[in-house]
C-alpha cells in the first residue's frame, strides 16, 4: 500500500499529458488507467486539458471524416484478376524453365560439364582482373593512335620501303624543301611517315604529335635510342 | 455534438461496421483462402468483393488521388492473391492485406515524391453548391493530410477514419502498441497544427 502511495504520488502531471489521448481513445492498459485516474480526481489543470483534447479529438476526426468515399471503377475486378492472371503466367512460365533446367543438369555428366565451364569462366574473369591496367593500356594507346611504320626507326622504315619499290630511300629526300624537286616519273604515294599525319582526324592530331618526333635532328635521335616499342 | 454527427456519420459508420463483420467472418473466410490457393477464380471474386471498397479508400486515403488509389489497391490485391502461400493465417486477413496496401501505398509515394508534387483530386462539375462546398472541404482537408508524414498519416487514417484499435493497427503496421500510441498523438498534434494554420 505504501509503495502504492508512493507510486501514485510520483505520477505528476508530466506522466499524465501523454496519456491522455488514449484515455480518450479508451486504449490504456489497467494499470495505466488506475493511476490516470488516481491522478486526474486530484488535479485540475489536467481535466482542463483533458476536457480541451477530447473536443479537439472529436472535431479532428469529423474534420477528417469529410473526405468522402469512393467507389471503385465497375471493371476494377476485372482488371485485377486479368494482372493476377498474367502474373500467374509469368510465374508458372518461369518454373516451367527452372524444372526444365533442372531435368537437364540432373545427369551427371551435364553437372560436371556446367560446372568445370563456370570453374573456367569464373577463372578467366579473375585472371583479367589481376592483370595491372596500366600497362595493358598504354600498349593500346601506342597501338590504336601510330602506325607501325612510325613506330620503327627509320633505318627499318628505309628497309621496307626499298623491298615496295626497288630503289634506296635516304633521309635527305623527305626535307619539306626536297619534296617538290622528286622527278614526275617517281613513284608517287611515297609516303612519309610526316605527310601520313593528314589522314589524322584532328582529335587525334594531339596524340599523334606527342609521340611523332616533329623534326629531323629528333627523328635521328629516336632512332638512335631505338623503336618506342 | 460533433461525437454524435461522427459517429453517425453513413459513410464512415459503414466503414467501421463492415471491418467488424469482416473480422467476424473468418472461419468461411479461412475456407475461401483455401480455395484461392487452389487458383478458384469464383473465390478471388468473393475476396475482391468483400474487401474491394476498404482497400481502395485506403488507398485514397493514403494517395489522395482516385486513380493512384485504384492503381495502388489493384497492386495490392495482386500481390496479396499471389503470395497467398506467405499467409500463415497467424493474423486476420484482413490486416494482412491493409498491410500490402499501406506498403504499396508508401512505395508509390516515395515514388511520387521523387517526381511530380502527388495532389488530391475532385471532380468538382458534379456536385450541387452545398456539395461543393462540402468538397473543397474534403480538398483542404487531404492536402492537410498530405502534408503528414507518409508513417505518422498511415496510423491517423487507419485509427480516425478506418476506425481500426491499437491492436490492429499495430498488427496491420507491424510495430508495437507504444508505439502506435506516441505516433498516434504526434500524428493529431501535427495535422491540428496544419488544419490551424491553413484556417487562419
Amino acid at each position: 500500500m505504501k509503495i502504492f502511495k508512493a507510486f501514485s504520488v510520483s505520477f505528476s502531471c508530466r506522466d499524465a499529458q501523454p496519456l491522455l489521448s488514449t484515455h480518450i481513445d479508451g486504449a490504456l492498459n489497467e494499470s495505466q488507467q488506475k493511476q490516470l485516474d488516481a491522478h486526474l480526481t486530484s488535479c485540475e489543470a489536467c481535466r482542463t486539458e483533458l476536457r480541451k483534447l477530447r473536443r479537439h479529438q472529436e472535431n479532428l476526426t469529423h474534420v477528417l471524416r469529410q473526405i468522402p468515399r469512393i467507389t471503385p471503377s465497375p471493371d476494377f475486378d476485372l482488371r485485377v484478376l486479368a494482372s493476377l492472371e498474367l502474373q500467374q503466367q509469368k510465374q508458372s512460365a518461369l518454373l516451367d524453365f527452372c524444372d526444365k533446367l533442372d531435368a537437364i543438369f540432373a545427369r551427371p555428366i551435364l553437372r560436371l560439364f556446367a560446372s568445370s565451364a563456370f570453374g573456367l569462366v569464373g577463372g578467366l574473369i579473375l585472371v583479367s582482373a589481376l592483370i595491372p591496367r596500366g600497362t595493358m593500356g598504354a600498349a593500346q594507346n601506342i597501338e590504336t593512335t601510330s602506325p607501325q611504320i612510325a613506330m620503327s626507326p627509320p633505318s627499318q622504315s628505309f628497309a621496307r620501303m626499298a623491298q615496295i619499290y626497288g630503289r634506296d630511300f635516304s633521309l635527305e629526300e623527305f626535307e619539306p624543301e626536297q619534296n617538290s624537286s622528286h622527278p614526275d616519273n617517281s613513284p608517287q604515294p611515297i609516303t612519309n611517315p610526316v605527310d601520313r599525319r593528314s589522314n589524322i582526324p584532328p582529335q587525334k592530331e594531339k596524340q599523334w604529335n606527342a609521340i611523332l618526333p616533329s623534326k629531323k635532328s629528333d627523328l635521328v635521335s629516336s632512332s638512335s635510342r631505338g623503336s618506342l616499342c | 455534438v460533433d461525437a454524435i454527427r461522427v459517429l453517425t456519420s453513413p459513410q464512415w459508420s459503414n466503414s467501421i461496421a463492415s471491418t467488424q463483420r469482416a473480422a467476424s467472418c473468418c472461419n468461411d473466410e479461412a475456407q475461401l483462402i483455401a480455395r484461392c490457393r487452389a487458383r478458384e477464380r469464383a473465390a478471388f471474386e468473393q475476396l475482391l468483393n468483400r474487401y474491394r471498397e476498404r482497400v481502395v479508400n485506403l488507398a485514397y486515403s493514403l494517395l489522395g488521388s482516385r486513380d493512384d488509389a485504384e492503381d495502388a489497391a489493384q497492386e495490392a490485391f495482386v500481390k496479396a492473391f499471389s503470395s497467398l502461400n506467405q499467409f500463415r493465417g497467424d493474423a486476420k486477413f484482413w490486416t494482412w492485406l491493409y498491410r500490402i496496401t499501406v506498403n504499396v501505398c508508401h512505395a508509390r509515394g516515395r515514388r511520387a515524391s521523387h517526381g511530380a508534387i502527388n495532389d488530391c483530386e475532385y471532380d468538382l462539375q458534379h456536385f450541387s453548391s452545398q456539395e461543393h462546398n462540402q468538397t473543397t472541404t474534403a480538398t483542404e482537408v487531404q492536402q492537410a493530410l498530405l502534408q503528414i508524414s507518409p508513417t505518422l498519416r498511415s496510423v491517423l487514417v487507419l485509427r480516425e477514419m478506418h476506425g481500426l484499435s491499437y491492436e490492429e493497427i499495430a498488427q496491420v503496421l507491424e510495430i508495437p502498441i507504444g508505439t502506435v500510441r506516441s505516433r498516434l498523438n504526434e500524428a493529431r498534434s501535427k495535422f491540428r497544427a496544419i488544419w490551424q494554420e491553413d484556417e487562419t
